[in-house]
């Protein structure tokens, strides 16, 4: 029988069966991948090796009938080793995981792999602040589901303009002006970079990034509270 | 005669780095010592107190190896003062100095010389200091790294750049790649050697800033088949005149 | 109860060990992750205290592995660290609701007996 082989990122694991687990992957050619470790309960389960945090890992799998395939082998491809150092990163790479075994439940594609893949080389490099990543992933989720917001217009149809407040509407998931308004110029040229498809260490080269991305993050966050499950 | 070094930048003895380090290693002596005289109260027993007195003992050694350096440094001219020092004799002392540790640890500490090294340049003190907290860190991180049979040896050898002294046990400690990470993690991060030690490192920070000062590395060595840090120390090579 | 204390160094998991035994409690000791998930393996705990800083592999992961096993999805764990709670204020829902940590402790402000008194409560809400 033919064997597939990727890389992969383990999201979870759990038991099945009397001595068998079953890993959930993101994975870079097939998006979320099921597949049954046969015989590694507890005792011979190893926390190093391919079955690891933050890893990703290189996988030799035999496709299934239904959903799920049978693991083969796995081999570690890379570590990030440096996110163990803080038990803050190890918190927020573990929360960065649950939401996007989450939000890949309905939509397994492959693009999230990277997704998390950049997280952990963010998270893997001490130079790139939490908040930053946080802020990121978020938006790169939302990007992937397909709700990113309108950063080059107004609800007017105008086009935002330097000068100009904005208040968001998240329903439009547009900027209103608002002579008043909580965002200015600076806000949305960060929020136009924290969508786009780059790594996060892009926008450290911000000038004034933390304090941006302290301003943007309730609206990010609600955003994704809003439109993501 | 001695060597001296004027320092341009800051010596990293004087880091806010290596501080923090130091103070997060310090608690745990402190607490072993708080629990320890709590557990002999609930027990109504004298029991622990050579226990006790080991902890006290050996972080007094770590944070005088740190006063020693960081003294130094504050110096105007930062001198270092160098002189002709037995590897052998440095190993033993060192040795001495660890052992009670050691026996509390359940770590073998075994002291390996055979071979004849004449004299290196080194401070004495200094070269000592570096060993004892590096030997600290290292006893307390041996027992989770997975070796069986828990041995840390002390001993040196001639590679080509020198004469290397250090410890060495079964289990690999630090890769250079993680040493060199560590570094530039030491203050930052919680865990900045976090393969070796669950701690801040502060143990192996402390003898890698001395041995800087001494113009010494502290590297990631081989010694036979063991794996382990150690420091690259000079001949002296006035004897060979003689 | 049956304790399993995961606590990386060696004196202190000596005196811990040798509290809870002396208040009537069976303690199996691990150092590491790895070797806590084996030692749960032999010997399923009733309780678990657990240093969230381990070598390697941290509390955090060890839970996460520990979790993902049927059988242990409801043991009950009681943090003893010496991480500052304040460094999971925002991840303490995280920690409680998804890796399952009933209490936290830090090392620093916790006696034996303070320790002790916690670890009762857990066998009185014990099913």
């Amino acid at each position: 029988m033919k064997q597939f082989i990727t890389t992969g990122i383990i999201l979870s694991r759990t038991d099945f069966g009397e001595a068998d687990r079953i890993i959930t992957l993101i994975t870079p050619d097939h998006g979320k991948l099921r597949v049954l470790a046969r015989g590694v309960r507890k005792v011979k389960s190893k926390l190093a090796g391919g079955i690891e945090l933050f890893s990703v890992s290189h996988i030799t799998y035999l496709p299934g009938k239904g959903e799920i395939g049978t693991l083969v082998s796995t081999r570690l491809e890379k570590h990030y080793g440096n996110i163990a150092k803080d038990i803050e990163r190890t918190m927020l790479g573990y929360e960065l995981i649950k939401q996007l075994n989450k939000a890949t439940e309905d939509e397994p594609e492959a693009a999230y792999f990277d997704i998390l893949r950049q997280a952990f080389e963010a998270l893997d490099d001490p130079a790139i602040g939490m908040d930053i990543i946080q802020a990121w992933f978020a938006a790169q989720i939302l990007r992937q589901a397909g709700h990113t917001p309108n950063l080059q217009t107004d609800t007017a149809g105008q086009k935002l303009e330097a000068t100009q407040r904005y208040d968001f509407s998240f329903d439009d998931m547009t900027f209103t002006r608002h002579p008043e308004g909580n965002f200015g110029a600076d806000d949305i040229k960060f929020l136009r970079l924290l969508f786009s498809p780059n790594e996060p260490k892009v926008l450290t080269k911000i000038t004034n990034v933390n304090n941006l991305t302290k301003h943007s993050m309730p609206l990010v966050n609600l955003m994704k509270k809003q439109y993501i499950r | 005669m001695g060597q001296s070094r004027q320092v341009g930048q800051q010596s990293p003895l004087l880091s806010e780095q290596l501080l923090l380090a130091i103070a997060e290693e310090l608690k745990l002596p402190l607490l072993q010592i708080a629990r320890r005289a709590e557990l002999s109260q609930l027990e109504n027993t004298t029991d622990g107190l050579k226990e006790m007195q080991t902890t006290a003992d050996m972080a007094i050694r770590l944070l005088d190896s740190y006063l020693f350096g960081a003294r130094l440094a504050l110096e105007e001219e930062y001198r270092l003062q160098m002189e002709p020092v037995s590897v052998s004799s440095v190993l033993y002392d060192t040795g001495q100095q660890l052992d009670s540790l050691a026996k509390l640890y359940g770590v073998d500490l075994q002291l390996n010389i055979g071979g004849r090294f004449g004299p290196v340049m080194a401070n004495r003190q200094g070269l000592q200091s570096a060993l004892v907290s590096l030997g600290y860190s290292l006893i307390e991180a041996l027992p989770n790294l997975g070796d069986k049979r828990v041995r840390l040896e002390l001993a040196a050898h001639r590679c080509r750049y020198g004469i290397v002294a250090g410890l060495y046990s079964e289990k690999e400690q630090l890769t250079v790649e993680a040493l060199r990470q560590g570094r530039r993690l030491s203050g930052h991060a919680r865990q900045p050697l976090v393969t070796l030690t669950h701690g801040s490192g502060a143990g192996v920070f402390v003898a890698d800033a001395i041995l800087q000062a001494m113009d010494a590395e502290l590297k990631p060595s081989r010694h036979h088949n063991l794996y382990g840090l150690g420091a690259i120390l000079q001949p002296n090579l006035q004897t060979s005149l003689i | 109860m049956e304790i399993l204390l995961v606590e990386p160094d060696v004196l202190l998991a000596r005196t811990y060990a040798r509290a809870l035994e002396q208040a009537g409690h069976a303690v199996n000791v691990a150092g590491t992750a790895q070797t806590a998930i084996h030692a749960a393996d032999d010997t399923t705990p009733d309780l678990v205290v657990l240093e969230m800083q381990l070598v390697s592999h941290s509390g955090i992961e060890f839970l996460y592995e520990f979790r993902s096993y049927d059988d242990w999805r409801k043991v009950p764990v009681l943090a003893l660290s010496q991480v500052p709670p304040g460094e999971f204020m925002g991840t303490w829902e995280l920690l409680q609701s998804e890796l399952g940590v009933q209490k936290y402790l830090y090392k620093p402000r916790t006696t034996l007996a303070k320790l002790l008194k916690t670890v009762d409560e857990f066998a009185t809400i014990k099913p």
